[in-house]
C-alpha cells in the first residue's frame, strides 16, 4: 500500500469525520425550528377559542372562605406551611404541597410529591398541568377555581 | 415526530458504524499494510452494539434527544480503535466493556422508567454515593495503582466506585438542591458588594468542600477531587442563578488548591511538571514530554493511523488517549474529539432547557456538567493547559468503570430527554400527542 493511497484515505477519514457533524448540526437546526410550526398553527387554528391566560384562583370551598381571590404570580405555592402564598391548614395538606409557575406566560399547577396528591376537575395530576379557565384545583378539603 | 427523531439517529449510528470501521481498517493499513482478518465480525459486532442501544431507546425513550447516542457511539469506537492500534490484548477488555456498557444502557433505560422516582430516594442514594467514595480507603478492599488509591478489588475484579459515585452524587445533589432551593437563593447580608447568604444555608457548599479536599489528600485523586467540587458549584449556581456562590467556591477552591500545594509532595510535584517538564524529561516529566512530542509530531493532519509511535507514551490507553488521536490524526483529529463532546454538552443542556420540573433540569444539568467537564480537566492536562488530573476521557479512554458509568450517565441523559417531550404542557394540551 503506497504512502500517498494512506494519506489520501486519511484526509478522506477526517472528512468523513466533519461530514458527520455537520450533519447532526444541520438536524438540531432542524430540530430548533420545529417546534415554532406546531404552535402558530394551533393560535392559528383556534384564534377564536384562545382561551385567556389562569390569573387568578377564587376560593370555592371551605365555605368559610368562599369567594377569596388569589392573584397569581411568577410562582406560588400552596401548602399548610406559613411561607407558602397560599396557606392552607387542614391535616390532608403537605406543607409545600403544590406551586403554580409562570413559563413563558403560561400558568402550570405541580404537585410537589405532596401526601395526598393534587386533583384538577377530579382527577389526580402526576406532572405540571397547564392551567385553563374554570379548571377546579382540589388540594385537601380545598377546592379553587382558575380564573 | 417521535418517530423521526429515532429515524434521523439510525442513519447517524449507520454513519458511525462506517466511520468506526474506517478508522479500524486503516489503523491496520497503516500498521502491518493489510486490511484486518476479523473484518467482518467487527463490522457486525459494531452494528449489533449500536442496533441494540437505539432499538432500547426506540422502545424505552422515543422521544429522547438523537443526537447523544451516536456521539457517544462515535467517541467509543474512535477510542476503541485507537486501543485496538496501541494494544490488542487491551481491546478485547475494551470490546467486552463497551458490551457491557450497552447492556447497562439498556438496563437503565428498562429500571429507570420514570427519572423522579430517584428524587424519592435522595438520601438512600448519599449514602450510596460516600460509600463508593470512600470504599478504596478501606484497608484490605482498596487499593492502590500508579499512585492513586481509587481502586477496589473484589476477588479478581478491579474497578473505581469513584466513577459511580459521580452519577450517583449528582442525583443527590440535584434533589437536595431543588428541596432546599428556596433557602439557598436567599441572602441577608451584603459583604464585598456581593450578597452573601447566611453561614448555615453555606453549609452543603463548605462540606461538598471537605470531601473534595478529603478524596484529594487520601486518595490522591486530583481529577475526581476537581470533579465533585465543580459539580456540587454549578448545580448550586444553576438553580439559584446567584453568581456569589461562583465567587465564593472560586475563593474556596483556590484556597484548597493553595493549601494542598504547600503540604502534599505529590500536588507539588504535578504543579512542577506541568510548569517545567523538560526539567527531568526521562523522569518525572517523561510523560507529559512524550505527550507533547506526540502532538507535535502529528501536525496539524497526523501521521495517519497506525502510522506514528504514540506507544511511548505512558498510559497512552487511559489518561493520555488524546496525545495518540492527536499524533496520528493531528490537530484536526483531536478538534473533532472535542467537537463531539461539545455536540453532546450542547444536546445535554438543551435537554435541561426543555426540562419543566427543577429536578429533571438541574439533574440534566449536572451529568453534562459531569461529562463535560471530565473531558476538559484531563484534555487540559494532556495539552498542558492545566496540571495534570489523571481522570479518564469518557467514552474514549480505555477503562472498564468509567465506560461502563458514562453508558449509565448517557442512558439517565436520554430518559430525561424522553420525559422533556412528553406531555409536559399538561394532557389537554394537543402538541404532547404530537410530538
Amino acid at each position: 500500500m503506497s504512502e500517498q493511497f494512506l494519506e489520501l484515505l486519511k484526509f478522506l477519514f477526517l472528512a468523513l469525520l466533519y461530514v458527520f457533524f455537520i450533519w447532526v448540526v444541520i438536524m438540531s437546526i432542524f430540530q430548533i425550528r420545529k417546534p415554532q410550526k406546531p404552535e402558530r398553527s394551533r393560535k392559528d387554528g383556534q384564534e377564536s377559542s384562545q382561551p385567556e391566560r389562569v390569573k387568578s384562583l377564587l376560593t370555592i370551598e371551605p365555605q368559610e372562605n368562599k369567594g377569596v381571590e388569589y392573584s397569581l404570580e411568577e410562582e406560588i405555592f400552596l401548602g399548610r406551611d406559613e411561607e407558602c402564598e397560599i396557606i392552607i391548614s387542614d391535616t390532608f395538606t403537605s406543607h409545600r404541597h403544590a406551586r403554580i409557575f409562570l413559563e413563558e406566560n403560561i400558568s402550570y399547577l405541580e404537585d410537589l410529591a405532596s401526601t395526598n396528591g393534587t386533583y384538577v376537575n377530579g382527577e389526580k395530576i402526576e406532572q405540571p398541568y397547564l392551567l385553563q379557565q374554570r379548571d377546579r384545583i382540589q388540594i385537601g378539603n380545598s377546592v379553587f377555581e382558575a380564573k | 415526530m417521535k418517530s423521526r427523531n429515532r429515524n434521523v439517529e439510525f442513519f447517524l449510528l449507520l454513519f458511525v458504524a462506517i466511520l468506526v470501521v474506517t478508522g479500524y481498517v486503516l489503523a491496520s493499513l497503516g500498521r502491518s499494510s493489510s486490511i484486518p482478518a476479523n473484518i467482518v465480525p467487527f463490522l457486525v459486532g459494531i452494528l449489533l452494539l449500536l442496533l441494540i442501544a437505539h432499538l432500547a431507546v426506540r422502545k424505552f425513550a422515543p422521544r429522547a434527544d438523537y443526537s447523544l447516542l451516536p456521539l457517544a457511539g462515535l467517541l467509543n469506537g474512535i477510542g476503541y480503535f485507537v486501543i485496538a492500534r496501541l494494544d490488542k490484548d487491551l481491546a478485547g477488555l475494551q470490546a467486552t466493556w463497551t458490551l457491557i456498557g450497552v447492556g447497562a444502557f439498556v438496563a437503565t433505560l428498562v429500571f429507570i422508567p420514570q427519572i423522579r422516582r430517584l428524587e424519592q430516594y435522595r438520601y438512600v442514594l448519599m449514602t450510596i454515593g460516600v460509600v463508593f467514595l470512600i470504599m478504596p480507603l478501606i484497608p484490605g478492599f482498596g487499593r492502590e495503582i500508579n499512585g492513586a488509591r481509587i481502586w477496589v478489588s473484589l476477588g479478581s475484579i478491579n474497578f473505581q466506585p469513584g466513577e459511580f459515585a459521580k452519577i450517583v452524587l449528582a442525583v443527590f445533589f440535584s434533589a437536595y438542591i431543588v428541596e432546599k432551593r428556596d433557602v439557598l437563593a436567599v441572602s441577608t447580608g451584603r459583604r464585598f458588594a456581593v450578597a452573601v447568604p447566611e453561614l448555615r444555608h453555606i453549609g452543603p457548599i463548605l462540606l461538598a468542600w471537605g470531601v473534595s479536599l478529603l478524596v484529594m489528600v487520601a486518595e490522591k485523586d486530583l481529577g475526581s477531587s476537581l470533579l465533585f467540587f465543580t459539580l456540587f458549584v454549578a448545580l448550586l449556581w444553576i438553580s439559584t442563578g446567584k453568581a456569589s456562590y461562583l465567587v465564593m467556591s472560586a475563593i474556596l477552591f483556590f484556597g484548597g488548591a493553595l493549601l494542598a500545594w504547600s503540604q502534599f509532595s505529590h500536588v507539588q510535584e504535578r504543579v512542577d511538571i506541568w510548569i517545567r517538564p523538560f526539567n527531568d524529561p526521562t523522569g518525572d516529566g517523561y510523560q507529559i514530554v512524550q505527550s507533547s512530542f506526540a502532538l507535535a509530531e502529528g501536525g496539524l493532519t497526523g501521521t495517519g493511523l497506525g502510522v506514528g509511535n504514540p506507544e511511548n507514551i505512558p498510559a497512552v490507553e487511559t489518561d493520555f488517549i488524546l496525545a495518540a488521536i492527536g499524533e496520528e490524526l493531528g490537530l484536526i483529529g483531536t478538534t473533532a474529539v472535542l467537537i463531539l463532546f461539545l455536540l453532546m454538552v450542547g444536546s445535554g443542556l438543551k435537554i435541561s432547557l426543555t426540562s419543566i420540573r427543577p429536578f429533571e433540569k438541574l439533574l440534566s444539568a449536572g451529568l453534562t456538567t459531569l461529562l463535560g467537564f471530565q473531558a476538559f480537566i484531563i484534555i487540559a492536562g494532556v495539552v498542558r493547559l492545566l496540571p495534570l488530573t489523571g481522570v479518564t476521557l469518557p467514552f474514549v479512554s480505555y477503562g472498564g468503570s468509567s465506560l461502563l458509568a458514562n453508558w449509565i450517565l448517557l442512558a439517565l441523559l436520554l430518559r430525561i430527554s424522553h420525559e422533556s417531550h412528553r406531555g409536559q404542557i399538561g394532557e389537554s394540551s394537543s402538541m404532547a400527542g404530537e410530538k
